[in-house]
This record gives structure tokens, sequence and C-alpha cells, in this order.
């Protein structure tokens, strides 16, 4: 098929996989490097979109928290490729013997420091058990396929369309095999990817996955109305009940790893690159109560207003991987037991977005403007308890960060400029409601997954009551 | 006595000390010298310019005789007798360095100064007053003899100090410290951060059941007793016998409230808490965490003879001369040098303190250092800072990013706000332009109501230049910053050519504004972070570009990836440019100069960028599996090194193990083709 013809039968994009990702474990050398590595991938990515490559797995170094990728918006497809990416698409599918012969690339899709990702048609998948397909095994010839693309192929079988993910061969054996045995320990939910299949040459790994039309974020977010948000959130916090009851921890949820086709209101969860089984490993003091209280009793209050100039003490350490404005405070804190709950504030931040209309709501260039922004929203009392209790303290002089800080209802009002004859809506109220439990400081007060299901932000999804309340954008 | 770090008397006021500091040189000079050392060091206006200052030996003492009388029960009389009273002729001497000691103590560098150890005998001490000066035999050059005892005297004078150092370290985290208000702020912070060090607490707020030390830099520290205040005596003995009562089982009524009584001190007193002097607390940390070598200081590190001459025929003030200060000062600029040398680790004692709006993330249990540290620049409105605040800009914008669009507007209210009060003579012409704005503002580009207000007080003239660069959307832009600049640029001469002081105000707003927006998000002060240029611009290009209304960027991916380049090399050019503008503002001619050098070099830039574009570029990083960092992938991966590690499946056996179970599954009635399984 010519890349014309893919062209126009997809208009969407194609899951992304546009992130960076520093290892967990290595010196700050290695970390000095990568961050490097991210600068100069930076320039050339073509990540999807331009605020899903900042993804970091960076333990404490004061050296590299800033290292975000940032890279920019371009299309899947294959029309807008440049000669040097129609070039390496080329040139992967010679790399690997007889690949061409199972699937035909015909785009790049995303970019990433560890891989990349290109869209291709699975050319034998009738060949195969495709368990993997639930689309098919549920919807059978219910197809939800655009009307262009049936009227181009009236007769034709539906082309099945992969993703082909292309990990870097300087990642790891190790954090390949991560990836991909959380992959395989996730399949059976039509809300999380599956993993159709991976190989190797050499140290060139492949992972092929089902591909997903999805409608890129930007183009949806302020559009949608309440009870589309509510869809949106139920797919997202469905997905995460999935892979938190295996006890994993994704954490990367932003936009743009939840690809979601607001036709269909499905939503699935990609990119496990950065994910991570639950452990009992860390310590912190938010596990045990006692400490915090003991802790808080002595610091409290006292502000320092200053620090030693030569402090010859360790860094405090944590895994920070994710994506910088959709970090959870625990994470910001260095807290090292860290939970699920950390992809239940990722969501929420989601919320934050749709109910704000501002995209990216939290900028974060990094993880101390992070809590800056942090505290502009919550104030410092909150962000200072929070701090707490996770053994950190926290004192500011910025003038902007109020004691009490700002309820994020009246943050929305504010981001969405209402006033008294446009107030909000009760829809919107309840959808505040909801917010306030996922964005919680505390994250032991933080909904679960499950407990969000049950939220009655969730389990009351009435479409009809939104056509006279839905404002128009 | 009059020096007693531990005492419960507060190191005594200059006032009883005027004979002796009549004696003293309270030359100028060395008031200047003294504030010349960091903040850290106690300034000792007083200090022995011409005197001999006291030695480690003799502060030590002080120390000692405190523990000895006041805190004997923690510390065993055995201990003290380590150091062996051995009479030298420098006794007296000594003695009265020790008690000028007290009215200032001595630094680091005063006691390098110092001459070999000496021990002070405290029941000479009124004596050696009485005696003062003159009494001395003059020095001659120290003997090999002298020298070597000097050596053991140093040896012994050295495990005192340790000893002194390991009991304080025990006593410091029982104490409870209550600073006064007669200390600035940042000294507290300073001494809140080193008391916690040693694992002190400080209370914010008065508490009598707590406090145990208040800390003060006042000289009217309230008499300890009313005896002691009729007797005016100096007698440390009797100083011990009175401070002897506890303070834990005080009879005293408990004060609670702090109101109750004005005075901190006086409440301290009558509640019987120990008044110490934010210098005396400032040089038994100092001396806590010294390092004691047991080496004699080398020779040249101890003072020259001639000014122990001097020192010992102490003269009157009058024959002080500039030349004798000269000296002095060469001397101790001189240990002052050595002192930063050698004192590498006490400097790690040394406190930044923040003086603009910060953030301070640490760990509260004090193993760690802390985490998140950084200082914003001051801003005399809050809007100014540069710190992420909420921002008003448009709709689906981030709110913590500073809209240039809004920004601009702000801007040039500012300006105008400036403006009016400086330059009235335009108050015609700004009529004019207000007038035009009432029309002008509904033609303004969709913002929210809030920002309307803004927008409703701009000028036509400065909306029209705005929007010139706006229209083509690069201006709100910032990754086409060259398009942006380039607009800047032209606006800046348009706003030149048609109104003159006026916009020179407003040029340098704006380049204020454009240097904010670029250097922004990088670190400020703390010293810790070194976030690159990359991410802090990337992050600001791509918030600013997000989520604006319309169809997503049609650009084509080369497109971008030029305009991202170009960014990336001409930030260095853009700060220039508006630091050359800024400080240009009186040349005007010279701004216009700057503004077109700088487009030349912007489109040559983006000339160069287009070419190398073209070639493919090497991509650098780092390899997990070599352990290495390469300047070309391409060519990294085709390294022996790599294809080594590559070719060898020992390294992927745990991952083959997987793969093996990811097979794609054939369908049975599916042939199995010669073709390898993906």
């Amino acid at each position: 098929m010519p890349p014309e013809q893919v062209q126009k039968q997809e208009h969407d994009e194609e899951a992304s996989d546009g992130y960076e990702e520093t290892s967990d474990d290595t010196g700050i050398e290695k970390k000095q490097d990568r961050e490097r590595e991210v600068q100069c991938k930076a320039r050339v990515s073509y990540a999807r979109n331009q605020f899903d490559n900042d993804t970091n797995d960076t333990w404490e170094d004061p050296e590299c928290l800033s290292e975000d990728q940032y890279s920019d918006e371009s299309d899947g497809t294959v029309e807008d490729m440049c000669p040097e990416v129609q070039e390496e698409i080329e040139q992967f599918a010679k790399s690997f013997r007889k690949l061409d012969l199972h699937y035909k690339v015909v785009g790049k899709t995303g970019e990433g420091t560890f891989s990349s990702v290109y869209k291709a048609i699975d050319l034998r998948y009738d060949k195969y058990v495709n368990d993997w397909d639930l689309e098919e095994r549920t919807a059978e010839y219910h197809s939800p396929r655009s009307k262009r693309q049936r009227l181009n192929h009236p007769k034709e079988k539906r082309v099945k369309y992969v993703a082909i993910k292309k990990i870097y061969v300087t990642s790891s054996p190790q954090r390949i095999h991560n990836e991909l045995e959380l992959l395989k320990d996730l399949s059976g939910s039509k809300n999380v990817v599956s993993l159709i299949t991976a190989f190797r040459h050499l140290d060139q790994v492949i992972a092929v996955m089902p591909y997903f039309r999805h409608v890129d974020f930007r183009d949806y977010f302020r559009k949608l109305d309440i009870p589309e948000i509510q869809l949106y959130m139920r797919s997202l916090f469905t997905a995460l009940k999935f892979v938190h009851a295996k006890g994993i921890l994704h954490r990367d949820i932003k936009p743009t790893n939840f690809l979601y086709d607001c036709g269909k209101g499905r939503g699935v969860l990609v990119d496990f690159g950065l994910a991570e089984r639950e452990s009992d490993d860390g310590t912190c003091c938010c596990t045990s109560q006692t400490n915090s209280i003991r802790r808080e009793s002595k610091t409290q209050g006292s502000a320092i207003g200053g620090y030693p100039k030569n402090d010859q003490r360790p860094s405090k350490r944590a895994n920070r991987a994710g994506t910088r404005g959709f970090r959870a405070p625990e994470v910001l804190f260095k807290c090292n037991a860290q939970t699920t709950k950390i992809d239940i504030w990722s969501a929420g931040v989601i919320l934050l977005t749709f109910l704000s209309k501002r995209f990216p709501f939290f900028n974060s260039p990094d993880d101390i403007d992070a809590v800056v922004e942090m505290a502009t929203v919550f104030g410092r009392a909150r962000m200072r308890s929070c701090a707490l209790l996770h053994g950190a303290t926290f004192e500011t002089a910025i003038p902007t960060i109020t004691e009490k800080g700002h309820s994020l209802a009246r943050i929305v009002e504010w981001a969405t400029a209402r006033n008294k004859d446009n107030p909000l809506t009760s829809q919107e109220k309840a959808a505040l409601q909801f917010l306030e439990a996922t964005l919680e400081l505390d994250h032991r007060k933080r909904l679960s997954a499950e407990q969000a299901l049950q939220h009655s932000f969730l389990t009351n999804i009435d479409p009809d009551v939104s056509e006279d309340e839905v404002e128009t954008i | 006595m009059l020096s007693l770090p531990v005492s419960p008397v507060p190191p005594p006021p200059m006032s009883r000390r005027v004979p002796l500091s009549n004696i003293q040189n309270h030359s100028q000079p060395h008031i200047n010298l003294s504030t010349a050392i960091p903040a850290k060091r106690p300034a000792k206006p007083s200090r022995d310019a011409l005197g001999p200052p006291p030695s480690k030996k003799a502060h030590l003492d002080d120390a000692f005789t405190a523990v000895d009388q006041k805190e004997n029960r923690l510390v065993t009389p055995s201990k003290l007798r380590l150091v062996p009273k051995t009479p030298n002729r420098n006794d007296t001497a000594a003695s009265s360095q020790s008690r000028r000691d007290a009215v200032a103590p001595p630094s680091r560098i005063a006691r390098a100064k110092a001459p070999v150890a000496t021990r002070r005998n405290d029941k000479l001490d009124v004596r050696a007053r009485e005696r003062r000066p003159g009494q001395q035999p003059s020095q001659k050059a120290v003997t090999l003899k002298e020298r070597q005892m000097q050596q053991a005297a140093v040896a012994e004078n050295n495990e005192a100090i340790r000893q002194w150092q390991r009991h304080y370290f025990r006593v410091f985290p029982t104490l409870t410290f209550f600073m006064d208000d007669s200390i600035p702020d940042d000294k507290k912070a300073g001494l809140r951060l080193r008391l916690a060090d040693l694992n002190s607490t400080v209370l914010d707020k008065w508490s009598t059941n707590k406090v145990t030390h208040v800390l003060t830099t006042r000289d009217d520290v309230p008499p300890e007793f009313p005896k002691e205040l009729a007797n005016a005596t100096i007698n440390p003995k009797l100083l011990g016998v009175g401070a002897k009562p506890d303070f834990r089982d005080s009879g005293l009524p408990k004060l609670n409230v702090y109101d109750d009584h004005k005075d901190v001190l006086v409440l301290a007193r009558l509640t019987n808490k120990k008044i110490w002097s934010v210098e005396k607390v400032d040089r038994m940390i100092n001396t806590l965490h010294e390092k004691i070598e047991d080496d004699i200081p080398s020779p040249e590190k101890r003072l020259p003879s001639k000014l122990k001459r001097f020192d010992a025929a102490i003269p009157p003030v009058s024959k002080y001369t500039a030349e004798d200060y000269k000296r002095d000062e060469a001397i101790l600029e001189r240990l002052l040098r050595e002192d930063k040398h050698h004192g590498a680790q006490s400097s790690t004692k040394e406190m930044y303190t923040f003086k603009g709006p910060y953030l301070m993330v640490g760990d509260a249990s004090g193993r760690y250092k802390p985490f998140i540290i950084r200082e914003y620049q001051n801003a005399k409105v809050p809007e100014d800072g540069d710190w992420p605040q909420f921002r008003s800009n448009r709709e689906g914008r981030c709110p913590f990013v500073l809209d240039p669009d809004t920004k601009r507007a702000y801007m040039r209210e500012e300006a105008e706000k400036e403006a009016e009060a400086k330059a009235k003579l335009k108050e015609k012409e700004k009529e004019k332009e207000k007038e035009a704005a009432r029309v002008k503002t509904k033609t303004s580009m969709e913002p929210p109501p809030r920002n309307q207000s803004l927008k409703a007080k701009t000028s036509s003239l400065k909306e029209e230049l705005a929007k010139s660069a706006v229209d083509r959307k690069p201006l709100s832009c910032i990754e086409n910053k060259v398009d942006r600049d380039l607009a800047t640029a032209a606006a800046a001469t348009a706003i030149k050519k048609t109104e003159g002081h006026l916009d020179k105000l407003r040029e340098i707003q704006r380049a204020r504004q454009n240097h904010l927006v670029v250097t922004g998000y990088e670190p400020v002060a703390s010293g810790l972070q070194a976030a690159g240029p990359t991410s802090a611009v990337f992050s600001q290009a791509i918030s600013s570009n997000t989520a604006v209304a319309g169809p997503k960027a049609g650009t084509s991916r080369d497109v971008q990836r030029l305009n991202r380049r170009v960014f990336e090399k001409t930030t260095v050019g853009i700060r220039q440019t508006n630091t050359a503008a800024s400080l240009n503002v009186a040349a005007e001619e010279e701004v216009m100069v700057e503004v077109k050098t700088e487009r030349k070099s912007l489109k040559r830039n983006r000339s160069q960028i287009t070419k190398k574009e073209v070639k493919k570029q090497p991509q650098a990083g780092y390899c997990e599996n070599c352990r290495d960092k390469y300047d070309d992938f391409e060519e990294h991966i085709g390294s022996k090194r790599h294809l080594r590690f590559a070719s060898n499946n020992d390294n992927f056996i745990e991952l083959d193990a997987l793969l093996a179970s990811l097979r794609r599954p054939r369908k049975e009635s599916s042939p199995s083709y010669d073709y390898d399984e993906y």
C-alpha cells in the first residue's frame, strides 16, 4: 500500500513511545552522560507530543534534575516524514532479516531515548492466533473504522496495524526484560496494551504491540464535556486498577501514554518502560506513623533560611521516574516507599487539565519548580505536612505561595475565567470533588484506583444532562 | 574571671571592662579588619590589635574553668587536671589576654596568631590586671629550649581541647536555646543551623520549661543576682557559686507568659536560664569543630618576634602609628589567608543565607543534605518574580508560564506607569493613545476577561507593534525564537522611531522581561542545580507553544527541528543582546545597532543550520551495555566493544528465556513456512 493511502486511512496517530528514561541504578557519571544523551536526543527526536517526552528515571542527582526531554509534535504519518525518517524506516525494515515478510513499516510514530516506535501493517496476521486482538474478538464485524477507510477498501479485509517498538541497542537487557515481562503480565485488559510478540537479533530487541487508533490529547482536552471526561477517567482508572492489582506501578501516567479514542470512549494505557513492581524494600517515614509525628514535633516551624555551603552529607535518593508536571508529591519529596498512588496523582493531574482547560497544567521545568507550582496551588501548610510525612522539611519564602493555598475549585474557576454570570456547573462541582480525592497530597488518603471507580463521579455517568450544561468552547 | 563560656553569666558587658578596654587600642583600622572577616566570625573591634591574642589554650581554659565550676557534675576534676599548671613567664600576659578574650572572643585567626599556648592562672586574674601593661619582660627570639617546652605545652593543650570538644559534643544535644530579638535574623538563621547540627534544640517561642539557654547580642544583660551586682566583683568563684542554683529545681515561680516580662533576658534571669552571648556560642561551636593537630605551629606561622616585642610592651594608643597598623594588617591578612586555606573543614559549617525568595526542602532526619534548594531573584512586585506562579494568560495555556502576549501588555502598562511619572511632557500624546486603545481593545485577541483589564490599558501604537510581531504567531511561540527576536527587534526599532524617551523605559522593560524568559528557569544562586540550558529553554518553548487554540502545528518536522536548533544556538546571543540593550538605553543609537547585528547573526545562524540539518547528525549518548558514553550512536553500535557485547549470548540469557515465552502462536492450520517466526 502506498504511503499516501495509509495516510488517508489513518488520520489519527499511533501509540507513542516517546519517552526517555534513565537507569535507576547507575552512578552519577552515568546519569550525566545520560543527561547529555537526553539533550542530544531532544534535538532530533520526533516524539508525537511535545509534552510526552520527558520521562525520567533518575535517582536524585542535582546535576540532572531537569534533564527532561522535549520534542515537538509531529504526526506519525508517512506523509509528514522527512527523507531522513523515511530512510530510517527503510533501514529499519531491512535491519531484521525477513522482517518485511511479516510487517510492512508504514510510519514512525515516536522516538525516545531508548526506543523508536513504528507503525506497521501486520502482513501475516491470519497465520497466527491473535488473542491480543480484543477488538476482533469482542466486536467481530462491528467495525469502528472510519468511513473513509471503508470506502477505500470496500472489499478488502481490514488491514491490521501493529506498533513496532525498536528498543535501542544501548539499553541493557535487564531494562528490556523488565518492560517486556511487565507487558506480558499485563495482558488481558482492554485498557492496557498487550504484547503480541518480541524478538531479538544480537543486541536489537523488537516488541510488537497492537496499534491503537486515538486522537491527540490536545485536540480534544478542551472540548470534552463532563460526561465525556467521566468516560475518559473511568477508562483510565479501569486500566490503573488492572495494573495496580498486579502490583505494578506505571510511573508515567500522562495523556500521551493513554491512547484515547474519543469516538469509542475507550482508552489504552501504553508504555511500561518506566513501570516497576511495587516493593516493600524502600523505607520512608510515611510508612510508620509514629515516626513522622515525632519528627513533626521536632522540626516544626523552625525556618532556617539558609543552608551549609559545603554540605558533606550524602544526597537523598529516590526513584523519580516519571514525567514533569505529573510527578506526585511523594516523588518530589523523595519518598522511598512509593506506591501505586503515584499513578493516581498523575491521573488527577490529567483530570485537572480537563477541568481547567490548561495543558500542561503544571509546567515544572524541573523538580524544584514543580514543588513551587504545587505549593502555589496547595499552599505552604499542606505542603509542609506532606513533606513531613515523607521525612522532609519544607521551607519557602516565595511571596506567591500562600499559607493555605487555593481550593481546586477556585483554581478551575480562575483558569477558565469564571465569574458570577458563568459559575461552575453542578457537574463540574461533582468532578471537582473527585479531583480533590485524587489530587490529595497525602497518598494514604488519596483514592486507590478501585475506590475511584466506585466514586460517584465514575459511576454516575449521565450523558443526557450534559447537553444543556456543557459550555461552548 | 571574665570569660566563662559555659557559665550562666553572660559575657561581661563592655562596661565592666572599661579599664582594660581603655588600655587596648580601639583603633578604627581594626574594626575594619575584623569586619572584613566573614560574618561567621564574631567581629572583635577591641581585639588584639596590639596585644597578642589569647591562645587557644586560654580560651580552652575559660571553658574548663566554667565546666569545672558550673558543671563539674559533668566533667571530672581529673580531666581538668590534665592540663598542668605550667607557669611561664607569659602567665600574666596570658591571663590578661584571656580576659580581653572575654570581651572579644578569639577567632581562629586570633588564636592562630597567638604565640604558643599559655596557661592562665585564674587567681592571678585581678592582680594581673592591676599590673597590666609594661610589666612583661620584653621577649627576645624564642630559644630552642623554649620551643621544646612550648611544644610539650601544645600537645597537652591539644589533648585538653579534644577533651573539651568531646565533652561539649555530649552536652550540646541536651541544650535548648532561645534567641532573643537582638540577634539579626540572618545571624539567627545561621546559629539555628549550627546548633541544630550539634543536635541542640532551638525554640522559636519562649518556653520556661524547655529553654535552658538564652542567646543574645545585647550588652545590657541583667546581672545574675542582686548580690553579685552589689559586689560588682568578677571573681569567677563567686560567680560560680552564684550561678549554682539549678534552673531545673528552681524554687522560683514558673513564668509561662513571656509578655509578663517584656525583657526576655530579665525573664531568663528570673527563671535561671543561662544567658550566652552569640559571640560565645560562635566561639564554642568553632572550637568544637576545630581540628586539633599536634604539630607545633611552624615557625612561619608564628608571629614575628617583632610583633611579640610589640605585644609585650603595649604602647599607648597614641603611639600606634599608621605604620604599625600597616604591619598588623599585613599579618592579619596573611593569617586570614592561612585560615582560609587551613580551615577547609570549618568552612563546611559556613552558611549561605537566602537573600531572595527561596524554596528549600531538606531531610528532616538531618542525614542528607537538603535536596531542593533554589533561590529566586528578588522582585519588587511578585509578578516580576522569576519563580513559577499563576500567570494570566490565554485559555489552554499552562497557567504557570508567562504568556508573551499577556506579558507584553503587562510590560507596556508598567512602562507607562513609569513614564507617566517621569515624562509628563508626553501627556498629550498619551491622551491620544488611550483613546485609540479604547477602540483597539475590542479587536484584541480573545483573552479571558481577566486579561482584558490589562489589555484595555494598552495603547494602540504599541498594540500595533506587538501585533506586527504576534500576527505571525512566532512571538507567542518562543520556539520560533528567531522570528520572535526579529519581531522584538523590529518592534524595538519601530518604537525608537516613533517615540523617544518614553520608549527607552519600555525598552528596558522589554529587555528585562525577555531576559527573564530566557533565564527564568536557570537555577539562581542555589549552586546545586545545574539545569542545562537545553531543558530549561525547551520547557519554555514547549509550554508556551502548547495547546494554543487552533489546529496543531502543521509544520513539517524539518521546520520544527530547524526552529529548535536555532533556538538552542541563539540562546546565548539573545541574552547578550538583551543585556546590551538594557545597558545601552541611554545611547539609543547603540541599541539599534545592536538589534540590527543581532538580526543579522540570527539570519546567519539560520542558514547555517539549514545546511547542517541535511546531514544526519551523530547522536551522543550512553550505552548501558558498554557502560560507556559515545559521541555518535551509529559509530558506537558498530564498535568492536559493543559488538562483542551484542554477540555474546550470555548477556541475554534471561531475556532470551522471556522472549521464548513471547513467541507468536501460530494457528494450527497455518503451515509453517520457512520464515523465521516474528
